[in-house]
Order: structure tokens, then C-alpha cells, then sequence
């Protein structure tokens, strides 16, 4: 401990404690063993304590520490402040703080009041000082005064203690002395006097603290070093900078074994979090989200698919960054066991703000404001327009006829080249003539120059704009506090007409009723309000999909006007009869097609969400070692959506138009009673025991109506349509659980902690509804139990554990049923036999993992480690194992398969510059490393199908890990040496004969990391984050329609007839076959030709080509921020300000796909989006600014 | 607590037991419709020269692909189906209540089976359908031959299960509204066609079931049709296939086929302007008139094509959501029946060499007769068409297989099996090589998901086939 400061910390070794007479003891050892017995910290000023002794006798386990602290000092002439839970220092008494805190004393009169908390213990120094005093204010870097900061004069006796307001005032000798600030958990700071007369200080955080408290299940607080499992933690800061929408994006890069996804949906989407590999064939895999013990529903009903939809954004996309105080990650089954059935992904457990015990309110408000641009956009080419060959594909005779290119050529017709409308690429790709400002006719007839339209995403898009504002009022004495936070988001998005708003009230009250009956109280409100969110994927109203084909030489104004007028019609071209007046304009013909301005103007969507996070706790202390808690929480929300597209939508039902509305209701209740026990038993062992039962109920109800073609123009609503049916849906779910929980410690370096759960769920049958999981796991202090002090060697624990995790599936599971058709036939209903073979037998999935762990810190903490290894294994899945069609079912559902999850992951922390004037640099890498395995699936079943998408398949296989692509379509000929082959005769590669099922790669990635670097000098810090993954494939459907159209740089080379492709020549055996003459390739083609091989339309590529490398380094966030000095603000009202700017997504140090961002391609959350890519909306790159104050 | 727990689990939006009638509308619904949309229509339609296809469908370029789909929708026609004899009425084989049901959903499924195992070949059968108590995650698959077998049999004990005064199916039967007399008839046609699909593969069966057929009821006039209803002014799901195809479906496959077209105007067909519509730059032109474009094109031959210079599918009848009365589906029809009886009777399998002819014009007139044509009395120009004097068998034969493709419009499966069966009328194939090497394919490719989940049964039925899993090999009955 740092000199005239004693602070009993946990690593504190046990003192002379043989003696057990009621002789008179130094009051610092019976401190210690009120610490010991009670698990306290007692802060107080070494020299406090000199040579006071008191009774031995005077400590009795059976009273309250409070209780015993009162008994202690009554003779010493010291008091105690409680200051936080667990928390006391030691102070002089007779307090004056209701005089301090009425006025600042005056420096004239501050000859060192009378009754200094020093004053009667050093009458003797008293003579000699008093010449000046210093006073000031002690806050942390948040601004938030600290109470109880121990106050020295460097080299003397003299002390003090900042009081509730963090003010503090000292009498020093003369300019050169040096006062020392120390508090628990902060870096000490030593401060020459000089000519000051206030000294205020912002002490920081000290990161590398023996004791760091995480949350850990069911909310408890622990020390990190007494857990044999793995928990991370993240907390204030690292949330609330660089603000992303999504708060589990947030958690991107920062912790090792946690893979963060975004989908790229615009504002308002979904993330997926999938932590240490999936463990599940079915669902997502996703962990469970906790928000202040009270589980959160995360679910999206109705996300996109393959071929579009709409992602209306996830549950913990409506939580408010800014009310968290924390997230801990339980990883996986050993963290989690707690929560059951939901526990099996791991859970994130995120912990809102309360408020704190202060005088008067405290005021905080803060504003954040970021501008998003894409950050990678297709790599088009600039330099041929529209039609093939190189060369336009009709032409307008001056007599008004259309010809063919050809046709016109050969017969010398007089005129202008005219463009064509379709579908495919013989008329509307981008493999015509060279853009050189030559007048052409348009497919609708207008008359325009063929000139580069390079910036059609540019045009269209906008940027995206994202205000925050935030407010948030605090305050509270010993027996109440409360926190009233309002939110506001505000966002504009990169698509035209997409807006979200969002408000977040949250009230969090905290009261103590009696001195032992405690109440909780918070209740969270969030408003959500989205417009317009783009529909994604395959689809045509998806308003990138068509940009990323259209034609290079179509001006984004003509596009503008986005519906047919009849000069259009009369002079359009490849539109057959489909066109009238009015009706949506589009540059192709498919059979569903759109025009991005026609879809941005014409068909709206809009949905509101109401949600209501709710949550009530009574705990009640009996003695010092029984407390019970109850607790009942809601997460009750209503989602309204609506959505319409006008009459003339050319992918409405013929051309009529549609709309669609439906409320869903969902409602999760769960309530617990938590009986925890922590009876002392000796000195040497520590019990703390939880007994529990918690009822948790789900309710999903959903209601609508669909309606397709509008009778009346200009009013949508659903009795003006032709054709209207239901939307309806039910869902509900129960589980009873009991469950107990226990931790052992011995000697504060040997820890075990074990717990049972049982549970019952509604979605089995009664035979097999109750099933029981355990865990243990145990933690040794390696370091503590061998009394290691080392300069090198600071910490080294080791841990180990194993536990288990059931789950049972969603409901309606057992039983096969008949449902009927939404449609009937002229008033015949219609019915038809579910296409899975139900079992009612089924039985929990049970996960079962083991994991090993060490921890260990260097150069007196300057630098950490950890590292852990874990093996997790799921088994009996409930599983809708795929069915080969002529058994006349889809599927058939049963307990089946294996997954089993490997990995190491690898935390290195470390201060390698740290100086005496403030700067430091802290960086943290993090690495993680997880092998899946699909060991087996049931029996016979060789193939489980999580995703399908054109050309490719995403499976798992046994043997192979979860995540194979295999590509559904062509493949190159090559020869044993793995060349192509060429064909001779016309200079292109052979391929198949028919498509053919291939394996490609797989999607998972072979690590993925984070680099986290933070440089501190006063109030400026800045901090950079790398986010890394590395290995995994993805499939690009982009690609495909860039090479089909020849919309793409990659397609230049060769243009003129010079691509030679790579590969050696082949020649035909006698028995027909291709094989390789060995002599390479040197036959020039057009490049539109050996494309057009590759991808000659959306069935027919070759998928490998369509293979990208995942790899990335991205920099992910780069945040400075400046937290004003006291100094500056003294005289101004605010307490604190702080500002900062930063900027997100800012480049790739690597990055290997063409044209899209590897980590946010994704369509939707599920597995069945693993590894494909789909006309992705653009990742976004932000620059923003935030102010922080506070009053 | 756990009491409320089985009323918590109970599904709310279905049943654990249905009206089998529902099963039924379901079935004769979705096996009739399937036929008609745009992509069998673009594929088989486009094989067979109905239609002209395009690149869209690369299929219809002879480009092999699995035929996932197709396969899918049967097995899935089955589960619902049998599920009738598997559960819902399991047990009243012999109740009235259930007795003539049960046949009915039999002949329903034979008649899915025998469209199945026509368009890929061998396939499971004996070992799947057994309900849901009972299923067979590998199946087998069956030989043609012995699929054949085992549905003329079941087929024959169908027959005999068909009770008057029995329960009946009423307004769910969309063919007879539980007609029994006309459920008779249908049955034994549904013989008939089985009969002489396996003529040239196994003549003696063939002709002992064809004799049995003709000697029973069978579909006598344009009554006796079986047809589902189709409804215009409703959703898409309700009207009729080829509609749908307009309605919902690419304006680049709306097109048909040259040889059809040619056909049409050569012979003065008057179903032409009720078939195909006259080319836009025609109609601009001032001298409308019918083209049709062909099929397989070369990327060279495709880039050649101004699309307003062919003829799509009549505005005036299947394409044109006003037409009144909605077009039925057809599922069997009497002109379908007719020329059947003609091809047995030249054989002399139940009928005379005289009497196939009359056949042969009954069929002409049935089918000119049918929606939306209407055409009633046969205008001189067409007379031609209806004579066999001085045709010789084989011409004969032609002429059959030609008349019963322009019959079959609109239904691609049954066009597909027929054409291939008989080898008329004579087509060109498309100049596109494909994966076919330039020849019209044969059969379709069995599922990529069966062959994925099935593998051993998958790789002995490809075996046995000539040429593999391709468009090349022929099934077991095609022979010509």
C-alpha cells in the first residue's frame, strides 16, 4: 500500500490473528478482521490508526459490520462514512461537513478550523502549520465526485478525506509541498502546491486493479479473481463514445470470442452476436440478452429472407447506449448456466445506470451527432454504355422503324442507335460501345448522349444523419436515489425517406423502506418509429439492387421520373404490352421489378413500437448473512407495421397495388425469488449459497390484414382493395425453474462455485418436460496461495470448470397438423398436412462444456493476460432433420446431432508508457480462435441444409465444420495439375456439363480479433480500435449481376478482344472427354465472352467465382475526447464537460471482396444467411461530435 | 404449476384433423393449376414447341438443371392426398361413409403418380405414402414398369370401390361434385390413358387394360370433363394458370413458339386468333399477323429478335383478366378421351379401323369445342383436318399426335408425356446445343435434394437409366 494509506484489500495477507485473548489488539488488525469476516473495504489514513488498540472482545460476528464499526471506534475518537455498498472510511469526528458543504470556507479563516478531521490527533503539528490551506474538488473522470479520496501532505503526518461533494481542504507549510491523492481503484496523483490555492483533480480509473468486480449471473457481483469461468466486462465509455444505433454492435471487436455481424439493413437493423461459435443447427444462435436481471426478448419476427423483406430491427436495437452502465458477457454454459435453456449461447448481461446518493440533482446532458457515408461501393467502370458486342443492340431508322444493330448496319439505314429494354443481358448490360457523348434514343424514346453516369449510388443515396441527444437527472441521499433519463434518437438514413426515431424514458429508483427491506423500482419506455426502411436481399425493390446492374450509361435523371407517360409508351422498346400511363417506370423487365425513386416515392412503410421494460425488486435483509429477493420483470411490447405500394407498383399484384398491416403483441414476464445465504463459518472459508425459482412466461400475438389491388387511386387503406385476407399468429410458452447456486472460498486464493437448475417447459411433452443441468467450477490464486511477490510476476490464477445447459425447443413442436390455405377456391376451403413428421416424444437439447482458464499479470500489473481454452459440445438438438422429398415430408423433427465448439481465446493487456506527467498508453489485443465441428447429425442424414441462395447452398456436414458452402451450379474443367481447361476453338474454359453440387469453402472465419489502443494525457484521451477476422468465405450475389452486365472494372481488361484466359489448352481424347495438352492458354477472346461464360445470367454461373475471400482489418472506431480541467469550468455552472469527436468504420487496412464489406453483407441474423451476400445496402463510414455536461 | 402446460402447447392456428374434402379441393386444385404457369409452360411448353421459352429459362435451352420443383410438388400432392387412406379415413374401406371417398382420393393419386413417373422415370413408390406414423426416410425407387403395374391394379380396385349412394366428397369434388357415375367414367379413362402410355413398352398389358377401358364407361361428351374452376376477379392464386403467367409473370415468356404458330396458321386453325395474338409491329404495320418465335436460339440468333415482330398468347381468352366465363382448368377432357379411343381402335384394342376415325373427329370437335375457343362448327377451311382418307397408319397416327398437342395447350406436362410417347407431331429442335448437344430432352432430372438425401436409392435408379441423370436418357415406356 502506498505510504500513510492503508487500504484492506483482498490480497491483503492475513496478520497476526493466533492471538485470541481479550487482550487489547491495534485497532488496524480487528479492522482487518471485520474486513475479513464481512468482505468490506475499510478505508482510512494510516497515521489515523496509530497505536490505538482496542479490546479484542470488541468485534462480534453475530452483529452487523456496521454494528461492530460502532463498537470499535466509540473509544478512538474515529467514525465511519459508508460511502459505496461494501465501503467504509474511516474518519475524524466531530464532521463539520454540513458547514463545508453550506459555504466554502474562507481562506482567511482557514487556519485550520478547530475541529479538522486531523486536528485531534495531531495537537502537536497544529503550531507549526496553518501559515496556508489548499482546498478542492476530487472528481473522477466522468466528473463524478469522490468521496472519501485520502488527501496527504507528502512527507508528513497531515491528512485528510474529501467529503459527499468531493471537496476537501488542507493546511500546507509552504509552496513546495506535495500532496498525494489515493483512493481505491484510482491511480494516485501527486500534485506540487506552489502558489495554488485550490488544487482540483481528476483521478482515473486504475485499469489495472487487483480487485475487478464483474457482473455475473443473476446479477451478482463478483470478484473476477474468485470466478473459474469466463466473464467480460465493458462498461461506461467504451459503450457511450462513438455511439453506434445498435447497441450489441457496440460489442464488436472488444472482447475475444464474441463475433459481431451487422446486417446490412439500414437504420434501425438487426445484429448478430454469436459467441464462441454456433452451437445450434436451427434458430440463430444468438446469446441472451439480461437487462437488469429481467431477460429481454430479442427476436425479429418476419427478417428478411433471400429474396427480401424488411428487417425491422431486433429487441436490443431499442435500448438507449446511454443508460448502460455496463455489459458482461457470460460466455457460453459455464458463465450462463443460470439461466437455462437460454443460457446455452451465453448471455449478455447489461446493467443500467441508478442513480446515486448526491446532494441536490445532479444534471447531465449530452448530445451526439454523426453524418454516415458508404464506405465501399462497387468498383464500377466508367467506360461502356449499355448493348453488347461492344456496340449498340437496335437501331431508330429515320423512318421511325426499330432495326436490329445488325440488321441496321448491314442494310446502311439512316438514324440513331436506340436501346432496348429486358430482362437478360443481350439487350440492358453494359457490354455496348464506348461512352463517348455519341447521340443514341433511350429504351423509352428520349434522345440523350451516351456519357458516364458515374455516381449512381452518390446521387440517389444520401448521407446518413444520426443525432442523440440525451438528459439525464440523479439523485438521492442514504436511504433513496433515483436516475430519470429521457433519450432521443434521431435518424435520417442513407436511404431517401428512411427515418427512425426513437425515445427512451427510463426511470430507476432505488429506496431503502427500512434499514433492512430495500425496493427497486425501474421502468423503461421506448418509443420507436421507423419510415421507409429499405426491403433488402434479392429483391428488385431493394434500392441497391438495381444500380449495381443498371446499364453505365443510364443518367440517374431519366430513372427520376419514375412513372410511364405516353410518349414513353409509344416510343419504348422491349416492353411488350406490360406499359400504360402512370404505371411504375423501370430500366428492365423482369417480372418483378423495380425502380429505386418509384419505390422510394411511391410505397411506404412504417412501424411503431411501444415497448415497456418493467421491473420491480424487494429484498429483504434478515441478518448480516440472509437476505431474500423478489423480483418480477416485464418486457411487454406492441410492433404496428404498414406498409403500401401504390396502384401502378410494378411488382403489385397486376400493377394494382398492395397493402399490409399488422400489430403484434409480445409479452415476456419473468419473475424469481432469491434466497441467498453467506453464513460465516471460520475464518478461512467463505460460504455464499443462492437458492431460486423463477416463472417465466412468453406471449406472441399477431393480427392483420393483407389487401391486394386498390379499387380508388390515393387511398390506402384496407377496404379500398379487391382482395383481402388475415394475418394471424399465436405464440405461447411457459418454463418453471428451481434452481441453487454456491461459492466456496478458501483462504481468499481458493474458490469453488457450483449450481443446479431445474426446469419444466410447456413445449414438451409432460414425460420429458423437467430436465436438470448442473455446473462447477473452481479458481486458484496461485499467486495468494504460494505468497508470490514479484516484480515480474503480479498475479496468476488458474481455473477450470464444467457445466451444462438444456434447452427445449419452440412450441407447437409435438404434434402434426393440418392447416388450411389462405386462399380459398371459389369459396372451397383448401387444406393440406404439415410437411414435417412431428415427434411427441421429444426430448431438451443439453449442451455440456468444459472450459480451462488462466490469468495473469506482470510489472506490478503493467501488463495482463488470459487465456482460456474451452470445449463445448451440444447434443440431442431438436432438429427438423431434412427429409428426401419422396418421402412425401419436408422434414422430420427429433433429438439428433452434435455440434461441438473448440477454441482458445487470448486477452493481452498492457501499459507500456505510463509517465509521471499524466500520459499514458494502454493497448489491449484480443484474439479468439474457435473450431466448429458438426460431429454428427442423425442417423442417415449426411446433410442438414441451413441456407440456400442461387448457385449455392450453406450446409452443415459431419465431420466438417457448420458453415460449407456448396456451390449449386457449373464447374471449370481442369486437369490433374488443377489448370483449366481451354477450349481450342474458341479461346474460352470448358465447364460442365450440368450443374453440379461442389464444395466451395466455408463461411466461419479462422480467428477473429481486436486491437484496442488508448493514449491519456490529462483530460485528452484517444483511442483506436482494429477489429479483425481473418479466413471464411463469402458468396457474392452482387458479383454475379456485376460480371452478367459487365458493370464492373474487373470486366475492362480484353474488351477489345485481347482477354486471354487463364488455363491450358485442352484437346478432345478418342473416348470425348477434355483433357489438358499442358501448353497454356494464349488465345484472345472478347472479354464479354469469357465472362459471359462465367456468368451468363442468375442460374447458370460458375459459383466459385463468386467466392470472396471474407479476411478484413478494419479500423473500426478512432475516438478523442476532451474532458475539460476544473480550472477552465470552475466559474461556469457545469461540473464537468466533456466533448469529443470520432469517426466509425473508417477503412480497411485489409479487405478482399469485391465491392461490398465483408462483416455487413449479411440479410438477415439467422444461420441461414451464413456466408452470403446479397445486393447488400453499402457500409457506412461516421464522423460525428459529442458534448457531454454536466450541472 | 405445470398444469396449464398442454393447453399452453396446443397449436392455434390448425387442426389435428380435417374434412378429407379438403384434402381433395387442395389436390385437384394444385395438380390441375400446376401445368399451366409460367415456369413448366416455359420449360415442358417450350420443349414440345408450345411455347417460346427464352434465356430466362435456360432449361428451355436444353441447359440440364434438377427439376426440384416438379419432384417437390408431387411428393407434396401425395402426403395430402393419402393422407385421406393413411388417416383421416383409415378404417372405412368398406363403410359407406367412407368407402367411396377413399376410392376417389385413390384414383386422385394415381392419376399424380402417373404424371410423376411419366416426366421423370423411375421413382419412389412402393415404399413411401405410408402416413406419417410410418414413414420411410430412404425410399426406394420403384421401375417404371413396376409403378405401372401396381397402378393399373389399384387402380382397378378403385374402380370396384365406387359405390352409389355412398358418402360423397359434394361441393369439394371440383370435378363431379361427387358425381359416382362420373367419377365411374373418369376412372376408367384415367385406365385408358394408362393403358396406351405403356403401348409400345409393354403391348400386352397394354392392350388387355385399353380392351378392359373400352368396354367401360368413359368420358362420353364435353360434360363428363374433369375440370377445376378458375375465377377471374380474384386473387392471382384463383385464376386460371395461364393467366397467372400474364398476370404475375416475365412480359419476355409471354411468347409462343414458331412451330405452334406455323401449325396454327398453315392448317387455318380456327383456334388461332383465340391462341396467340398478332404481332405489335403487325397490328401498327396495318396487316396483322402471326409469328412465333423459336425455341433454343443461339445468343447470335437471340440478338436478332425484335419481340414486338412475334405473337404472344391471345389478349383476347387466356390472356385477359375479363374474359367471361373464366377458362376451367383442364384436368381430363372428353376430346383427350376421344383420341385415345381413336389410337385403340386403330389397333382394334375395343374399337374398329372405322370407328377411329369417327374417334379421331370427336376428338377434333371436343376440342375445338372447349373454352375458350367455342368454335362449334368446324369451318370448311379446317375440314381437311379432319379426314384420314388416304392416310396411311402411321399418318394417322400423326395426325393424332398433332391434333392432341394443339389440345393440350396450356397443360405442358400432359402435352410433354404425349408428344414423347407417340413421336408427333415431327419437331425440330432448337439450334442451341445445351446440354443436350442440340436434341429435344426426354425426361427431366430428378431433385437435387433427393439426390443429395437419398444417395444410394438416387444412384441405383441413375443406373439403370441409358444416360444418366440427364435430358437425354428416355423413361421405360418411351420408345419412339
Amino acid at each position: 500500500p502506498p505510504p500513510g494509506f492503508g487500504q484492506l484489500l483482498a490480497s491483503a495477507r492475513p496478520l497476526q490473528t493466533e492471538t485470541r485473548q481479550t487482550q487489547p489488539v491495534r485497532l488496524r488488525d480487528a479492522l482487518l478482521k471485520l474486513k475479513e469476516s464481512y468482505g468490506a473495504d475499510i478505508l482510512f489514513e494510516e497515521k489515523l490508526l496509530d497505536d490505538l488498540k482496542v479490546s479484542s472482545a470488541a468485534v462480534n460476528p453475530s452483529r452487523t459490520l456496521e454494528q461492530n464499526l460502532d463498537a470499535l471506534l466509540a473509544s478512538t475518537g474515529l467514525k465511519y462514512k459508508k460511502i459505496k455498498e461494501n465501503t467504509y472510511v474511516l474518519l475524524a469526528s466531530k464532521d463539520r461537513r454540513k458547514k463545508d458543504s453550506n459555504a466554502a470556507p474562507n481562506r482567511e479563516s482557514s487556519a485550520l478550523p478547530q475541529d479538522s478531521p486531523l486536528a485531534s490527533l495531531s495537537p502537536l503539528t497544529r503550531a507549526e502549520v496553518a501559515e496556508s490551506a489548499v482546498r478542492g474538488t476530487v472528481v473522477d473522470a466522468k466528473g463524478e465526485p469522490l468521496i472519501g479520496v485520502s488527501v496527504l501532505v507528502n512527507g508528513t503526518t497531515r491528512g485528510t478525506a474529501t467529503d459527499v461533494t468531493g471537496k476537501y481542504e488542507i493546511a500546507v507549510d509552504d509552496a513546495s509541498a506535495v500532496l498525494v491523492f489515493s483512493f481505491v481503484g484510482y491511480v494516485r496523483k501527486e500534485v506540487v502546491v506552489g502558489a495554488q490555492s485550490e488544487i482540483n483533480i481528476t483521478l482515473a480509473e486504475d485499469t489495472q486493479n487487483l480487485s475487478e468486480v464483474v457482473v455475473t449471473a443473476l446479477g451478482i457481483k463478483r470478484d473476477k479473481r474468485a470466478l473459474g469461468y469466463s466473464v467480460q466486462e465493458i462498461g461506461g465509455e467504451a459503450i457511450s463514445t462513438a455511439k453506434e444505433a445498435n447497441l450489441a454492435t457496440t460489442l464488436a471487436g472488444k472482447m475475444a470470442g464474441v463475433q459481431v455481424t451487422r446486417s446490412a439493413n439500414g437504420a434501425g437493423g438487426s445484429s448478430r452476436v454469436v459467441i464462441r461459435g454456433s452451437n445450434s443447427l436451427v434458430g440463430n444462435s444468438q446469446p441472451l440478452y439480461v437487462i437488469d436481471g429481467i431477460p429481454m426478448d430479442n427476436s425479429n419476427p418476419n427478417s428478411p429472407s433471400s429474396t427480401g423483406g424488411i428487417d425491422y430491427g431486433d429487441g436490443i436495437s431499442n435500448i438507449n447506449p446511454e443508460d448502460v452502465e455496463s455489459i458482461s458477457v457470460l460466455k457460453g454454459p459455464n458463465a450462463a448456466a443460470l439461466y437455462g435453456q437460454r443460457g446455452s449461447n451465453g448471455v449478455v448481461l447489461i446493467t443500467t445506470k441508478s442513480g446515486k446518493s448526491r446532494k441536490g440533482i445532479g444534471i447531465k446532458y449530452g448530445i451526439d451527432y454523426s453524418v454516415g457515408d458508404a464506405l465501399v461501393l462497387p468498383d464500377f467502370q466508367d467506360e461502356y454504355g449499355q448493348g453488347l458486342d461492344g456496340a449498340f443492340t437496335h437501331f431508330r431508322g429515320s423512318d421511325g422503324k426499330i432495326y436490329t444493330w445488325a440488321a441496321a448496319q448491314a442494310g446502311n439505314i439512316q438514324g440513331m442507335p436506340k436501346a432496348s429494354g429486358g430482362r437478360d443481358r443481350f439487350t440492358r448490360s453494359s457490354w455496348g460501345a464506348r461512352m463517348d457523348g455519341q447521340q443514341y434514343e433511350d429504351q423509352w424514346g428520349n434522345v440523350l448522349n451516351f456519357t458516364p453516369q458515374p455516381n449512381t449510388f452518390q446521387t440517389f443515396f444520401r448521407k446518413e444523419k444520426q443525432l442523440v441527444n440525451n438528459l439525464s437527472l440523479e439523485g438521492g441521499n442514504d436511504n433513496i436515489n433515483y436516475r430519470l433519463s429521457y433519450g432521443r434518437t434521431d435518424i435520417d438514413g442513407y436511404t431517401p425517406g428512411n427515418t427512425l426515431k426513437r425515445n427512451n424514458v427510463n426511470l430507476r429508483t432505488v429506496a431503502k423502506i427500512t434499514s433492512k427491506l430495500e425496493l427497486d423500482v425501474k421502468a423503461n419506455y421506448i418509443g420507436q418509429k421507423g419510415a421507409n426502411r429499405p426491403t433488402v436481399s434479392d429483391a428488385s425493390d431493394n434500392p441497391a439492387y438495381l444500380f449495381i446492374s443498371q446499364p453505365r450509361s443510364m443518367p440517374m435523371s431519366i430513372l427520376a421520373n419514375s412513372a410511364w407517360t405516353a410518349e414513353d409508351v409509344a416510343k419504348q422498346l422491349g416492353y411488350g404490352t406490360v406499359p400504360f400511363v402512370g404505371m411504375e417506370k423501370t430500366y428492365a423487365t423482369n417480372s418483378s421489378t423495380a425502380n429505386p425513386y418509384w419505390t422510394v416515392d411511391h410505397t411506404r412503410n412504417s412501424d411503431d413500437r411501444q415497448r415497456l421494460l418493467g421491473l420491480i425488486r424487494l429484498s429483504y435483509q434478515f441478518n448480516d448473512w440472509i437476505r431474500l429477493t423478489a423480483k418480477t420483470g416485464t418486457d411487454f411490447y406492441t410492433d404496428q407495421r404498414l406498409r403500401y405500394r401504390e396502384k401502378g407498383t410494378y411488382q403489385s399484384a397486376n400493377r394494382n397495388g398492395d397493402i399490409s398491416e399488422q400489430v403484434t403483441r409480445v409479452r415476456e414476464d419473468n419473475s424469481d425469488i432469491l434466497l441467498s445465504l453467506t453464513p460465516q463459518l471460520t475464518k478461512d472459508i467463505s460460504l455464499g449459497l443462492n437458492l431460486g425459482a423463477n416463472h417465466q412466461k412468453f406471449y406472441s400475438r399477431t393480427t392483420g390484414n393483407t389487401g391486394t389491388e386498390f379499387i380508388v387511386p390515393g387511398l390506402y387503406a384496407i377496404n379500398n382493395t379487391l382482395i383481402n385476407s388475415y394475418v394471424f399468429g399465436l405464440t405461447e410458452s411457459s418454463i418453471n425453474s428451481v434452481y441453487l447456486s454456491g461459492q466456496v472460498g478458501y483462504k481468499e486464493y481458493l474458490f469453488l462455485d457450483f449450481s443446479a437448475r431445474n426446469d419444466w417447459s410447456s413445449t414438451l411433452s409432460p414425460a420429458n418436460n423437467s430436465f436438470f443441468y448442473p455446473a462447477v467450477s473452481a479458481s486458484f490464486v496461485v499467486t495468494d496461495a504460494f505468497n508470490i511477490r514479484s516484480n515480474t510476476l503480479s498475479f496468476l490464477k488458474f481455473r477450470a470448470s464444467v457445466a451444462q445447459a438444456g434447452s427445449s425447443g419452440s412450441p407447437y413442436q409435438l404434434t402434426g397438423t393440418y392447416s388450411l390455405d389462405q386462399v380459398a377456391h371459389g369459396g372451397v376451403p383448401l387444406a393440406s398436412f404439415s410437411s414435417t413428421i412431428p415427434d411427441p416424444n421429444l426430448k431438451n437439447e443439453l449442451t455440456t462444456s468444459l472450459e480451462f482458464g488462466v490469468e495473469a499479470r506482470f510489472f506490478k500489473n503493467r501488463a495482463g493476460l488470459a487465456f482460456a481454452y474451452y470445449n463445448a459440445s451440444t447434443k440431442n438438438q431438436i432438429l427438423d432433420v431434412p427429409l428426401p422429398p419422396s418421402s412425401t415430408f419436408a422434414s422430420r423433427r427429433i433429438n439428433a446431432g452434435e455440434i461441438r465448439n473448440r477454441g482458445v481465446e487470448l486477452t493481452l493487456n498492457g501499459t507500456p508508457i505510463k509517465t509521471a506527467d499524466g500520459f499514458s498508453w494502454d493497448a489491449t489485443f484480443n484474439f479468439s480462435r474457435n473450431r466448429n465441428q458438426v460431429v454428427a447429425l442423425a442417423e442417415g442424414v449426411d446433410t442438414y441444409v441451413l441456407g440456400t441462395d442461387r448457385g449455392v447452398n450453406v450446409v452443415a456436414e459431419p465431420g466438417k465444420p457448420f458453415g460449407t458452402l456448396i456451390g449449386n451450379g457449373f464447374q471449370w474443367l481442369r486437369d490433374d495439375n488443377g489448370n483449366r481447361l481451354i477450349d481450342p476453338t474458341t479461346g474460352l474454359p470448358l465447364k460442365s456439363n450440368s450443374k453440379i453440387l461442389y464444395e466451395l469453402g466455408n463461411a466461419l472465419p479462422n480467428w477473429i480479433g481486436g486491437f484496442n489502443n488508448t493514449f491519456r494525457y490529462k483530460g485528452v484521451s484517444l483511442s483506436g480500435l482494429f477489429d479483425i477476422s481473418q479466413g471464411g468465405k463469402i458468396y457474392s450475389q452482387s458479383l454475379r449481376e456485376e460480371l452478367v452486365y459487365g458493370t464492373i472494372k474487373k470486366t475492362l481488361p480484353g474488351r477489345d478482344g485481347t482477354y486471354v484466359a487463364d488455363g491450358v489448352v485442352a484437346s478432345k481424347s478418342d473416348n470425348g472427354t477434355w483433357v489438358g495438352t499442358g501448353q497454356a492458354n494464349t488465345k484472345q477472346v472478347r472479354a464479354q465472352d469469357y465472362w459471359n461464360v462465367v456468368a451468363p445470367d442468375k442460374d447458370n454461373v460458375i459459383p466459385e467465382e463468386m467466392l470472396n475471400d471474407a479476411s478484413y482489418i478494419m479500423f473500426r472506431e478512432l475516438t478523442l475526447n476532451y474532458q475539460l480541467p476544473n480550472t477552465l469550468i470552475s466559474r461556469t455552472p457545469f461540473k464537468s464537460i466533456r466533448a469529443g469527436i470520432y469517426g466509425r468504420n473508417l477503412f480497411y487496412l485489409q479487405r478482399k471482396t469485391e465491392g461490398f464489406a465483408p462483416e455487413a453483407s449479411s440479410f438477415n441474423v439467422n444461420n441461414s444467411s451464413l456466408g452470403l451476400e446479397s445486393t447488400a445496402l453499402p457500409l457506412l463510414r461516421y464522423f460525428g461530435f459529442s458534448l457531454n455536461v454536466e450541472l | 404449476c405445470t398444469g396449464d402446460f398442454e393447453e399452453i402447447n396446443t397449436p392455434p392456428t390448425s387442426v389435428t384433423t380435417v374434412d378429407p374434402g379438403l384434402l381433395l379441393s387442395k389436390v385437384q386444385k394444385d395438380a390441375a393449376f400446376a401445368e399451366g404457369y409460367e415456369v413448366p409452360n416455359s420449360q415442358y411448353g417450350s420443349w414440345i414447341q408450345h411455347w417460346a421459352g427464352g434465356v430466362l429459362v435456360s432449361s428451355s435451352r436444353y441447359i440440364e438443371q434438377s427439376d426440384n420443383n416438379t419432384w417437390d410438388a408431387h411428393y407434396t400432392l401425395i402426403r395430402n392426398i393419402s393422407q385421406v387412406r393413411n388417416e383421416v379415413l383409415k378404417g372405412k374401406e368398406n363403410d359407406p361413409s367412407g368407402r367411396s371417398k377413399l376410392a376417389i382420393a385413390r384414383i386422385v393419386e394415381i392419376s399424380v403418380w402417373q404424371r410423376l413417373t411419366d416426366l421423370f422415370g423411375d421413382v419412389p413408390y412402393s415404399g413411401t405414402a405410408l402416413g406419417p406414423a410410418d414413414v420411410n426416410t430412404k425410399p426406394v425407387f420403384d421401375t417404371q414398369e413396376s409403378i405401372y403395374k401396381s397402378l393399373i391394379n389399384d387402380l382397378n380396385a378403385a374402380i370396384g370401390q365406387l359405390t352409389a349412394g355412398d358418402a360423397s366428397y359434394g361441393s369439394a369434388d371440383f370435378y363431379y361434385k361427387g358425381d359416382i357415375n362420373k367419377w365411374k367414367k373418369y376412372a376408367n379413362s384415367l385406365k385408358l390413358r394408362l393403358g396406351m402410355r405403356i403401348r409400345y413398352a409393354d403391348p400386352a398389358l397394354a392392350q388387355k387394360t385399353v380392351t378392359e377401358a373400352m368396354g367401360q364407361p368413359l368420358l362420353e361428351s364435353a360434360a363428363d370433363d374433369a375440370t377445376v374452376p378458375t375465377y377471374n376477379n380474384a386473387t392471382n392464386a384463383n385464376v386460371h394458370p395461364v393467366l397467372n403467367q400474364f398476370l404475375a409473370g416475365s412480359p419476355d415468356l409471354k411468347y409462343l413458339a414458331d412451330a405452334f404458330v406455323t401449325q396454327l396458321v398453315a392448317s387455318a386453325d380456327p383456334r388461332l386468333p383465340r391462341i396467340a395474338q398478332p404481332s405489335v409491329n403487325s397490328v401498327k404495320a396495318g396487316t396483322p399477323a402471326y409469328k412465333g418465335i423459336g425455341v433454343a436460339l443461339t445468343d447470335e440468333l437471340l440478338k436478332t429478335i425484335i419481340k414486338d415482330d412475334y405473337s404472344t398468347v391471345s389478349t383476347l381468352t387466356f390472356f385477359n383478366r375479363e374474359y367471361s366465363p373464366a377458362i376451367p382448368c383442364m384436368v381430363m377432357s372428353f376430346a383427350d378421351v376421344s383420341f385415345y379411343k381413336a389410337e385403340a381402335a386403330l389397333e382394334g384394342w375395343g374399337g374398329t379401323a372405322t370407328e377411329a376415325e369417327k374417334y379421331y373427329q370427336d376428338g377434333v370437335k371436343a376440342a375445338l369445342a372447349q373454352a375458350p375457343y367455342n368454335v362449334t362448327a368446324v369451318p370448311a377451311a379446317f375440314e381437311k383436318e379432319l379426314s384420314w382418307t388416304g392416310l396411311s397408319k402411321e399418318q394417322k397416327l400423326e395426325k393424332i399426335g398433332t391434333q392432341k398437342w394443339i389440345q393440350l395447350f396450356g397443360r405442358s406436362y400432359e402435352a410433354f408425356i404425349e408428344w414423347r410417347r407417340m413421336g408427333y407431331p415431327a419437331l425440330k429442335p432448337g439450334p442451341f446445343q445445351g446440354s443436350t448437344g442440340g436434341t429435344i430432352p426426354r425426361r427431366t432430372i430428378y431433385s437435387s435434394r433427393e439426390a443429395l438425401l437419398n444417395k444410394a436409392n438416387y444412384e441405383q435408379a441413375v443406373s439403370r437409366l441409358s444416360k444418366g441423370d440427364s435430358y437425354v436418357s428416355k423413361v421405360w415406356w418411351d420408345k419412339r
